[in-house]
């Protein structure tokens, strides 16, 4: 049950809960996850079944020809796609926007999102498929060890909590499955931590469980 | 001075150079290559918010990118960068949201939240799908031909790509019926595959636009669709030519009807 349970104990805005689509381990299905804690929304998690592999570098996949994860539903309306479904949360949630209103933080979040996308996750791909190479190790050390001095300065990646935050995090709890030893960047430690409680809690463990690739 | 003052020199014309103030007192520089289509979006947002911006050439074809100085500013070699002032920021993403809050036109995210979804999974279209197809385009046709004069294309990846692309532009196409723009409004969607579908065309692949009588419309349209901003620049005139690729030259926004 895990975060079935966790999800669906909530029911505070509005009458219709939200249903999620998504595949475990999937980064772009817990960056959604994680947002959805962060802004006090109840999902109805389903986990698909798929015989591809995970894709951890783009904000969405195909498990056919016709079914995206993740995917949301709510109030006659359907979205896949990170991008999308993260805007619409982000609304449909509690507090105030996580869009920073400052056009220079605005920049640094993106920023950040787009490190995530073009660096992060393909190193991160490799790492939880087994085929890091020492390039890609040493390529994740610069991002943690860049993260991990921002956060020495930042309470969030860029300052206020953004849409980088729950960005970085699901690579932060894909690669802590993975093995990566994250004590050295005792910063982000302390950020994850931070973080969990702005959530509720920390993401249930066996939803990042790795499916076979 | 830096990499951007070399490159993507402000000039003794910019605004705000002589120290007379102006409607917007920021003065953007980017680094980019004229075939890459987060530097041609991050050119049309900055003509469609009314943003005046001087561009350089970035020579990732000997990965200047991965090289000091770049590096220096921007740690992990994403491009293009913007610089203003202090300010430095790179990739699309982030440049875009930063030219938006800053320009003087209305927001190109839309406010309404299903309309602002309805965009990002189209921009997720844009950088998903449509981008790595039209990136074999890009260096079969363009790259390679250009680095190497003795290169051979392969028709095989050229196919691939372009049967690849035809569903995503059938949705694309589908999406436009009924619609001025891609949502309805124009947003930042356009902006991406405004700049997808001109290296599409430059690419000899023209065939798969005027195919989709309404992708050719929304296209043609944009070349003589006045800024965001009100003011009288057409971000589609910036846009880079076939000769200008070859050049490596990309187009600077240069406002002057204040």
């Amino acid at each position: 049950m895990g975060i079935f349970s966790f999800f669906s104990r909530k029911k505070d805005k509005g009458t219709l809960e939200i249903e999620l689509l998504g595949i475990s381990g999937h980064i772009a299905t817990l960056k959604c996850l994680i947002l959805a804690k962060i802004k006090g929304l109840s999902l109805r998690t389903t986990l698909a079944s798929y015989d591809v592999g995970v894709d951890q570098i783009n904000s969405y996949q195909y498990l056919d020809s016709s079914k995206i994860v993740p995917t949301i539903k709510h109030d006659g309306y359907t979205f896949s796609g990170t991008a999308a479904i993260l805007t619409y949360l982000d609304v449909r949630g509690k507090g105030t926007s996580l869009t920073p209103r400052k056009a220079r933080i605005l920049g640094q979040q993106n920023y950040w999102v787009d490190i995530c996308y073009q660096v992060l996750g393909p190193v991160t791909q490799a790492i939880t498929t087994g085929n890091a190479s020492n390039d890609d190790k040493n390529l994740l050390n610069k991002i943690l060890t860049s993260l991990n001095n921002l956060l020495a300065e930042n309470e969030y990646i860029v300052g206020p909590m953004t849409f980088a935050d729950p960005h970085v995090a699901a690579y932060y709890y894909a690669l802590n499955c993975s093995g990566i030893d994250m004590i050295q960047y005792p910063k982000i430690s302390e950020w994850i931590k931070r973080l969990e409680n702005d959530m509720g809690g920390p993401l249930n463990i066996e939803y990042l469980l790795m499916e076979p690739t | 001075m830096d990499i951007f003052d070399k490159q993507a020199p402000m000039g003794t014309e910019a605004y705000g150079s002589a120290g007379d103030m102006k409607k917007t007192q920021y003065m953007l520089q980017l680094l980019g290559t004229p075939w890459d289509t987060n530097t041609l979006k991050c050119i049309i947002a900055a003509a469609e918010q009314g943003m005046e911006m001087h561009s350089g050439y970035l020579d990732v074809l000997n990965d200047e990118q991965n090289k000091e100085p770049y590096r220096s500013i921007f740690e992990f070699g994403t491009y293009p960068g913007l610089k203003e002032a202090d300010y430095n920021v790179a990739g699309a993403t982030g440049i875009l949201a930063f030219i938006n809050a800053r320009g003087l036109g209305y927001s190109l995210a839309p406010k309404n939240v299903t309309e602002a979804a309805t965009q990002d999974f189209w921009v997720d279209i844009a950088v998903t799908e449509a981008t790595p197809y039209l990136n074999v385009l890009i260096q079969e046709k363009i790259i390679q031909p250009m680095v190497d004069s003795t290169y051979s294309v392969s028709n095989k990846a050229i196919d691939k790509a372009r049967s690849d692309l035809a569903s995503i532009l059938n949705a694309l196409e589908n999406q436009l019926t009924g619609n001025q723009y891609i949502i309805g409004n124009y947003t930042f969607a356009d902006v991406h595959w405004t700049a997808i579908i001109h290296l599409l065309i430059l690419t000899d692949n023209s065939d798969l636009v005027e195919q989709r009588p309404q992708i050719n419309r929304w296209y043609t349209s944009l070349a003589t669709r006045k800024s965001n901003s009100g003011q009288s620049i057409i971000s589609f005139s910036l846009l880079p030519t076939i000769q200008d690729i070859k050049n490596k030259k990309i187009s600077s926004v240069i406002i002057n009807d204040f």
